[in-house]
């Protein structure tokens, strides 16, 4: 009696495990379509806005470089540094987080942190303590895209 | 001068402007002509490459099975040679370990540029490098070409996983990617098998003539003008991406979805460990029958005396305890195999990696403790993957911690033995499932306590932060799969098996000396029991006798035998010789003891095999010596208390 207690138990389980999985993955948002990006004024890259007047313009340029831990899921930015002792930025070049690569914010752990970032193309988790202090402008595009 | 490989015709270029800048300071220079020598045949070949480039899978099928695994003298870093596979001169391939650029701040590429250079002792220089490169993330693995290439030497570069590429729609210009390096290029894929026969071709050919193209290569600074570089040769290949497969992502949407990621991450390490133990346990105790019977068949072939006690007492024993560890191990491997090539582990450290964090572990550390649930061998063996060194040493101390499958055959016996079989919660939860689950946490308490204990003083972490890349979803083959379990079994064999025979062998002189009349003596009067009478005055706060101190020392060996010592010793003694060992046990120990011994073992350094891996995987003996001493006395320690304790309270 008890014994087709347990066993009805766990079949339930299982059922409504892999009923779940099926749900999440059919109703979950796509990054891409996610409403998350806040909609973002237009300008050059290069920090400059030939028709604006001096107070906007170093709005925009301190708008532009932000941490890794500022990007919403899905927008995509350019490394510009890193800023962290000699040891650490090394390491991080290797891996490829290096000036100039392309970089998108894909998603977050189940528990926050770490975070999963595309490094030109690559799909590396990071957690939070060390992504702050890599420094990146928004929006770029390379030839090796994303 | 032209090289022809497959109709690729590629010939003398001039230096590639790209702008990039200070000649006066380079880190590599622009390539020179290596001396003319025309009857150079290429002897030694040297495989590097990123990791995650499938460069293990190359190497594996270029050589198929005939490959040698040990250590650079000095540092912890793994060297492969093999024989390439196939009619002709041997040439020998050298599987430099996985990096991402040669700059000289990490043991591996350090390795990896002694290597090619020269300058490792008892390595030659490489005639040859074949690189290879995952051409699906081109821009990142380019900032290894232009150091490699500028090396020197004739180098083959091999755009590996060119079927996914192709199937994604990707495609660059390989006769441009041709000369912009300088090196001859060629589409492969490992998994598949296609384009291998265009390395051999230039490994194998006869060269009667200078290979190198005259391409001089940029000076490259550092890596900002690698990528630099490495972007603007993408734009003159006219390299287009290739477009990932939509599942990896909806994959991951789910693996790492905040609720069901953790749900399936229990679902699946609960499913290897039930396994493990489920298949894994029963298939050991029948491999051990079989090996004993093999045994008693193959004694009445050796004439009795000494040297059929030396060969199956001493060795067949000390061999049967070695290869009972096989069916675990390899069923744990082909788990993390399964899980590793799929790409679901990176996602496993991901999740974990919180939790471990709050202990002072990695997230990586995850599978390898998990594993030692099984055994601690092939877990210390999986913390390969943690590159922090100081994680990965504390990863390993506290790895025989959990409570690992040797350990059962004692508990099962004591709790058997000493505590009755009462209910405590309903029909499936009695006492001694109780007993079990509490000797398992305990383990589990003291890993994480000795975890928190190092990362917070000795092993205090250095400046590498947890970097973790998710390669993409892809379906494991059984090839990859066989060959880790083959070579990781070799390994294990190897190394555990030598020190176990040895300390096997050495326990077997101890039992049979000395020598009384050209017998062997009673196992009162052999070496061994002088011994266990010698620590008796040790062991006796905690409630043992010589008896069982003759059983905790040849247990040093392995946990199990144990077992078998306390069984001959108790089965030749006139006075328990009718008993069965519990019976037997229960005469000669208090509750109390019993109970100081189940944890003695749990917390206690039993196992020449770990100790033999450990050595080999930390390149000391500092490490091992270090771990016994500790486990040895927080094993003393805690069976001393709780055995005080008891026999107080039992008063």
């Amino acid at each position: 009696m008890f014994h087709t207690f347990i066993v009805t138990l766990r079949q339930g389980a299982e059922a409504a495990l892999i009923a779940g999985i099926a749900l999440t993955y059919l109703t979950k948002d796509r990054p891409q379509s996610s409403k998350k990006i806040r909609p973002r004024r237009a300008h050059k890259l290069d920090g400059s806005a030939p028709d604006e007047a001096s107070e906007s313009v170093k709005l925009e340029i301190s708008e532009l470089r932000v941490a890794l831990t500022d990007l919403e899921i899905g927008e995509a930015g350019t490394i510009d540094q890193i800023s962290l002792p000699s040891g650490e930025q090394q390491f991080l070049m290797r891996i490829g987080f290096v000036p100039g690569a392309h970089v998108r914010s894909i998603r977050h752990a189940p528990l926050g942190d770490p975070s999963v970032y595309a490094v030109d193309g690559t799909e590396i988790a990071l957690r939070a303590e060390t992504a702050r202090y890599i420094k990146i402008r928004r929006g770029w595009f390379s030839p090796f895209g994303d | 001068m032209v090289l022809a490989i497959r109709g690729l015709a590629v010939t003398p270029i001039l230096a590639s402007d790209c702008g990039c800048a200070d000649p006066t300071e380079p880190l590599f220079s622009s390539r020179k002509k290596l001396p003319e020598d025309p009857n150079r045949i290429i002897r030694t070949v040297a495989l590097i490459g990123p990791p995650n480039s499938g460069k293990s899978t190359l190497f594996n099928r270029l050589t198929r099975l005939r490959q040698k695994v040990g250590n650079y003298p000095g540092v912890t870093v793994e060297q492969r040679v093999g024989l390439l596979a196939g009619k002709g001169p041997e040439i020998r391939i050298v599987d430099l370990p996985g990096v991402y650029s040669l700059t000289p701040y990490s043991d591996d590429e350090r390795v990896a540029v002694d290597v090619l250079t020269g300058q490792m002792e008892g390595q030659p220089r490489p005639d040859a490098v074949l690189l290879v490169l995952d051409v699906t993330h081109l821009s990142r693995q380019l900032l290894l070409a232009a150091p490699v290439i500028a090396l020197g030497l004739p180098t083959l570069v091999l755009l590996n996983m060119a079927d996914i590429f192709a199937k994604g729609g990707g495609s660059l210009d390989v006769l441009k990617l041709a000369t912009e390096l300088g090196a001859p290029v060629v589409m492969v894929s490992a998994t598949q098998g296609t384009g291998l026969e265009v390395v051999e071709r230039f490994l194998r050919q006869d060269r009667d003539h200078d290979q190198s193209p005259d391409a001089l290569l940029p000076v490259l600074r550092d890596l900002p003008q690698s990528r630099k570089w490495a972007s603007q040769v993408g734009r003159r290949i006219d390299y287009q991406q290739h477009v990932p497969s939509v599942w990896s992502r909806r994959l991951d949407d789910v693996f790492l979805h905040k609720i069901w990621g953790p749900l399936i991450f229990i679902v699946v390490v609960g499913a290897v460990f039930q396994t493990v133990f489920g298949i894994g346990q029963p298939l050991s105790t029948a491999f051990q029958d079989l090996l004993t019977r093999l045994g008693q068949h193959a004694a009445p072939l050796i004439p009795a005396g000494v040297l059929r006690s030396l060969l199956l007492d001493g060795l067949w024993k000390g061999v049967s305890s070695v290869l009972v560890f096989l069916p675990q191990i390899l069923l744990l491997f082909f788990f993390i195999g399964l899980l590793e090539d799929s790409g679901y582990l990176a996602r496993a450290a991901l999740i974990a990696d919180r939790t471990m964090r709050s202990v002072g572990l990695n997230g990586k550390a995850f599978i390898p403790l998990l594993s030692a649930y099984a055994c601690a061998v092939p877990a210390i063996m999986a913390t390969r993957t943690i590159e922090n060194k100081r994680d990965r040493i504390a990863t390993i101390l506290i790895a025989p911690f959990m409570t690992c499958s040797a350990r059962l055959p004692i508990y099962t016996l004591l709790i058997a033995a000493f505590i009755p079989n009462r209910p405590v919660l309903g029909v499936f939860f009695g006492a001694r499932a109780c007993a079990m689950l509490s000797l398992y946490l305990l383990g589990f308490l003291a890993a994480i306590a000795t975890a928190k204990i190092l990362k917070s003083s000795v092993l205090k972490s250095s400046a590498a932060p947890f970097v973790l890349e998710l390669p993409e979803f892809r379906c494991p083959t059984w090839q990859s799969i066989g060959l880790r379990l083959l070579d990781r079994g070799r390994v294990f064999l190897r190394q555990a098996g030598t020190y176990i025979l040895a300390v096997s062998l050495l326990v077997w002189v101890l039992t049979n000396l000395p020598l009384h009349a050209g017998h062997a003596p009673q196992i009162e009067q052999s070496a061994i029991a002088h011994l266990g009478h010698g620590i008796e005055p040790l062991i006796r706060p905690l409630g043992f006798n010589w008896k069982i101190g003759v059983g905790l020392l040849t247990s040093v060996i392995a946990r199990e035998v144990i077992v078998g010592t306390l069984g001959t010793i108790y089965g030749t003694d006139p006075a328990t010789h009718s008993m069965t060992l519990q019976h037997a046990l229960q005469q000669d120990l208090t509750f109390a003891g019993a109970m100081a011994l189940l944890v003695f073992f749990a917390f206690a350094m039993q196992c020449t095999s770990t100790l033999a891996i450990v050595r080999r995987e930390t390149n000391s003996w500092k490490w091992p010596a270090i771990q016994f001493v500790y486990m040895t006395v927080v094993a003393y320690t805690a069976a001393f208390a709780v055995n005080q304790v008891l026999s107080s309270l039992i008063k």
